[in-house]
């Protein structure tokens, strides 16, 4: 997979991004950027537990964008792992802080992940996002 | 792995001396009583020394401490040469020099530097057995065996092999553990570096995005935009150079703040020891 578990999400009608970072500010600033630049509803999630809780929004999204380290236990592959076995059809991409050295970001690499760094140029990001829920 | 300074070498050797002339006296209380006086003496003179070393510890200068050392390597010869004064004087049988052939190896192990000290103490072992022998009459040289004096001799040689090599092997295991220091220093900085670039990467994906926000949002404020932007990309320059450092793999560098605060304290505390 180039960007995400899936691409079989022709069939869903209004477009939804699920964002999960545990940074309250990024949150905010993530979910109206993406609102202001793209016109989509971004739904944010600060924990593994809040992600897991809104299962039926997240099943129905278009694309997952996850943080890695949630500064708790369960990390965001924990959630990328949840996607997987929830049979999830729509797209997903790591952002995170970590080096693309750390041992997280290569397990999830080595599962077929897309991984992009902290700081992600803001054009790049909203391309990104864009090529995902076309 | 833990090397002993001289200090504690020289506070071995005086424990050391300490019970071996405990034991000297008691042995020797019955058999020989004129030996007791001496030895007795020298039983103070290491206590003393070993109180001294313990009351100055952490005063005292390494040459005083080297002084110590030789001094006792003295003390402890010159009671052998008493003895064998006695031996030869009453047509004992003995080892000869045997005490001495022991100190020179014990010494050699003990591998005492600066270097001074350990060939100072070797060459007590070599000049006084021969001094005393050769100002002896030929009837009680020949008490001693005729392996004597080479015997000795070849001791103080072989223990001076054994002190060389003693001091090779130290200085490389010594440097070994230097570099290892060195590489552990290394892989905690590394790993704090990591951990800094990590916990930056996040609030500076939130000033990224918002400055893309703001322009959208706030045209009429673009040249304090611009500002933020080149304060910004030079933060991300600084940012992007911590990045090429690799953490190792024996090492999780933190997640949070507070476990950046307790990297930072720790490498403090390493440092400081």
């Amino acid at each position: 997979m180039s960007l995400g578990c899936g691409a079989e999400d022709g069939h869903m009608s209004v477009k939804k991004i699920i964002f999960l970072d545990d940074n309250e500010d990024l949150r905010i600033i993530t979910s109206r950027l993406i609102k202001n630049q793209l016109g989509i509803d971004c739904i944010t999630c600060a924990s593994y537990e809040e992600f897991i809780n809104q299962s039926e929004q997240i099943l129905d999204s278009n694309l997952v964008i996850l943080d890695i380290n949630l500064g708790t236990e369960a990390t965001g592959v924990d959630a990328y792992h949840w996607l997987f076995d929830n049979d999830y059809k729509g797209k997903v991409f790591f952002l995170t802080g970590y080096d693309q050295t750390n041992n997280l970001v290569e397990d999830v690499r080595s599962e077929g992940a897309a991984i992009f760094q902290k700081p992600l140029e803001t054009k790049k990001f909203i391309q990104l996002v864009n090529q995902a829920i076309l | 792995m833990k090397f002993y300074n001289l200090k504690q070498i020289t506070a071995f050797f005086y424990i050391a001396t300490l019970i071996h002339y405990l034991i000297i006296i008691i042995y020797f209380s019955n058999r020989a009583p004129e030996l007791i006086i001496y030895h007795s003496y020298s039983l103070v003179f290491t206590s003393l020394g070993l109180i001294s070393l313990r009351v100055f510890l952490k005063k005292v200068k390494p040459i005083f401490i080297g002084i110590m050392f030789v001094g006792l390597t003295l003390v402890l010869s010159y009671g052998i040469l008493l003895n064998h004064e006695y031996y030869v004087e009453n047509f004992k049988n003995f080892q000869p020099y045997i005490g001495i052939k022991l100190l020179a190896f014990s010494i050699a192990l003990l591998a005492p530097t600066p270097q001074w000290i350990g060939w100072t103490s070797l060459a007590i072992t070599l000049v006084l057995p021969l001094s005393q022998y050769y100002s002896w009459s030929a009837i009680y040289r020949d008490q001693l065996g005729i392996q004597e004096p080479i015997m000795t001799i070849c001791f103080f040689v072989a223990a001076s092999a054994i002190y060389i090599n003693r001091l090779f092997t130290v200085k490389l295991l010594k440097k070994e553990i230097i570099s290892l220091e060195k590489i552990a220093i290394y892989e905690r900085l590394t790993n704090i570096i990591e951990g800094l670039k990590h916990l930056n990467n996040t609030p500076l994906q939130t000033i990224e995005m918002s400055l893309q926000l703001l322009r959208a949002e706030f045209p009429q404020a673009k040249s304090l935009i611009d500002s933020i932007e080149r304060s910004y990309t030079e933060i991300l320059k600084i940012n992007n150079l911590l990045g090429k450092s690799a953490t190792p793999a024996t090492l999780k560098s933190a997640s949070t703040i507070k476990e950046f605060e307790r990297d930072i304290r720790e490498m403090g505390k390493y440092l400081q020891t």
